[in-house]
């Protein structure tokens, strides 16, 4: 019985896997990893060359080299990581402030006109700020100048998740209001199953957003007010002199901006099962 | 199956909806537009009523008013005798796009309107799987409706609204924008669903094809403002085969119909309404199929 079985099985042409084992190669190699090296590369030697060939206004910048060599010695250093560390901690504070406070008031924005109709007005007036416009204001105000930060980081989240919320919620198809409506849905159930599922994904692009937002001011209050952070020691790089040190600050930030969005989009994916690709 | 027995008794004699001089005004660009107009129309309990006409008939906003979600103007609307004030799972709607909620699983779609009465946990799990079986859709149920072909989301729409019993099922064009494949499975599925439970039924659709493939009553309203043009009986036996569409009978009343439908179209065509071309497309497909 199982010998008819094994020899009914359609013998597989030689062909067929050496298709599918180049796929799978192909995909590896010549699809991501080959153009991204090349990429890289590239502009590592682009780097180079422009320094030594003294292009205007280009040869100031250090080699590749004196940058790496300097991050090595950055790693090694205590104070490095403290700035790392204060930076993180100023960014999840105001970020997670500004999710914590902005997100039920894009909520209710979004599902009550009596809400919108009060609110909306001023923070229309609030929004098209620039939040680096509120450091002078914000050093003033709050005692602390940790406190200021935290602020200034808040400002960085706050409006744009609140604005994703509320256009999230209102994006809701009618008809699938309305069908949990007939389907005899209370408020509560509107409110929990419907518009809060129903508006994740806005919510998540507005955090995805506003993280970025957040760092963009977090550096920019760090290099004015702030003691320590990674903004501040790219600053104190420069105040310095020390060209490959700023170089160091920049890669660490742009790095620093890099995992914190991917981890927002990572949870972001986690909370939503229902769009993962299938 | 015992489930579907229960559902014969409960559906054959309920969902009686009577229209009563029902107008309906709505406002575009600040312009008032008469949308129903003294409208009065009975759908018979334990019956399938077609509705057809142009876009722009107001078709869409009959549904809205026995659905609830909108009040007429002027006249009423009751559902075996009660007036209709607000929405209700006496009433329920399967939409033309689709409107499962995409963050719950078919099985929690599905148990919407059970966990909403309250009921126990016990009964809605019972309940829902008997209703994705008789769907064919209890392989799926922990899958979420983008994970499903569009013929298994409106079958699975069918049973989230089945699974509460409703007096009356109201499909706005359900099966549209399906391949011409599945459009025919699942008219044939809701046939016999319907055969099965004598549910009363409020069909909407541009095709006259499936309208007297599966219908008691052709009700056809007029271009802008909606009024009853033609009342069609449509007397074939059932259950129905597709082979129905051959017979001499039906040839009859697809040919008294099919030329008042075109006038209507040609209405809404000669107003610029270039959603009319839809049924124009439709009518034009079936008459050279003819």
């Amino acid at each position: 019985m199982s010998q008819t079985s094994v020899s009914a099985a359609p013998p597989i042409h030689p062909a067929a896997v050496a298709v599918k084992t180049r796929g799978a190669l192909y995909q590896l190699t010549e699809r991501k990893a080959l153009p991204g090296a090349i990429s890289i590369i590239g502009f590592l030697i682009a780097w180079q060359l422009s320094i030594t060939w003294e292009l205007p206004y280009l040869s100031n910048i250090p080699y590749p080299k004196d940058v790496w060599d300097s991050l090595y010695e950055s790693v090694l250093k205590s104070s490095y990581w403290n700035d790392w560390k204060m930076s993180l901690i100023r960014v999840f504070v105001g970020f997670t402030v500004g999710q914590v406070v902005g997100i039920p008031l894009g909520l209710a924005m979004g599902a009550s006109k009596t809400i919108k109709a009060l609110c909306f007005p001023v923070f229309e007036m609030l929004r098209p700020i620039p939040p680096i416009a509120w450091i002078p204001l914000s050093i003033l105000f709050w005692p602390t100048e940790e406190l200021s930060i935290y602020f200034l980081t808040f400002i960085g989240a706050f409006f744009v998740i609140v604005l994703n919320v509320m256009q999230g919620v209102s994006s809701i198809d009618l008809s699938v209001k309305r069908a949990a409506i007939s389907l005899g849905a209370s408020r509560k159930d509107i409110f929990f199953k419907i518009m809060i599922p129903g508006s994740l994904p806005s919510i998540v692009t507005g955090m995805t957003v506003g993280i970025g937002v957040t760092w963009n001011v977090l550096i920019a209050a760090e290099m004015i007010a702030g003691h320590g952070g990674l903004g501040r020691g790219t600053w104190e790089a420069y105040t310095n002199g020390n060209l490959p040190l700023i170089l160091v600050g920049m890669v660490s930030i742009g790095f620093a901006g890099y995992i914190t969005s991917s981890l927002v989009r990572v949870i972001g994916e986690k909370a939503m099962p229902w769009r993962r690709k299938f | 199956m015992e489930k579907e027995v229960l559902m014969v008794e409960k559906a054959a004699d309920k969902g009686h909806v009577v229209l009563n001089n029902v107008s309906k005004c709505f406002f575009e660009d600040e312009k008032k537009i008469l949308c129903l107009d003294q409208l009065s129309i009975e759908i018979p309990p334990g019956q399938l009523t077609v509705l057809m006409g142009p876009s722009g008939c107001g078709k869409t906003s009959m549904i809205n008013l026995i659905a609830g979600y909108e009040t007429p103007d002027t006249g009423s609307i009751t559902i075996d005798g009660e007036k209709i004030t607000e929405p209700g799972h006496d009433r329920l709607v399967v939409f033309q796009e689709t409107a499962l909620f995409p963050w719950m699983t078919v099985f929690n779609n599905v148990a919407f309107g059970p966990k909403a009465k309250g009921l126990a946990e016990k009964d809605i799990k019972e309940k829902t799987e008997s209703i994705l079986e008789t769907v064919g859709l209890q392989d799926f149920q922990d899958k979420y409706p983008t994970q499903l072909s569009g013929g298994m989301q409106r079958r699975a729409e069918l049973a989230r609204a089945l699974v509460n019993e409703p007096s009356v099922m109201i499909l706005d064009e359900p099966f549209r924008g399906l391949d011409a494949m599945t459009r025919e499975l699942m008219q044939e599925f809701y046939l016999k669903l319907f055969d099965e439970t004598k549910i009363t039924t409020l069909f909407v659709t541009h095709e006259l094809e499936e309208a007297i493939f599966m219908a008691d009553t052709v009700i056809i309203l007029t271009y802008k403002p909606g009024r009853v043009r033609k009342v069609v009986k449509v007397p074939l036996e059932r259950p129905r085969h597709f082979s129905v569409s051959a017979s001499k009978e039906y040839m009859d009343i697809f040919n008294d119909t099919i030329e008042i439908l075109f006038e209507e179209a040609k209405k809404a065509f000669d107003h610029d309404d270039a959603s009319s071309l839809d049924i124009i497309q439709s009518l034009k497909r079936n008459s050279d199929d003819s």
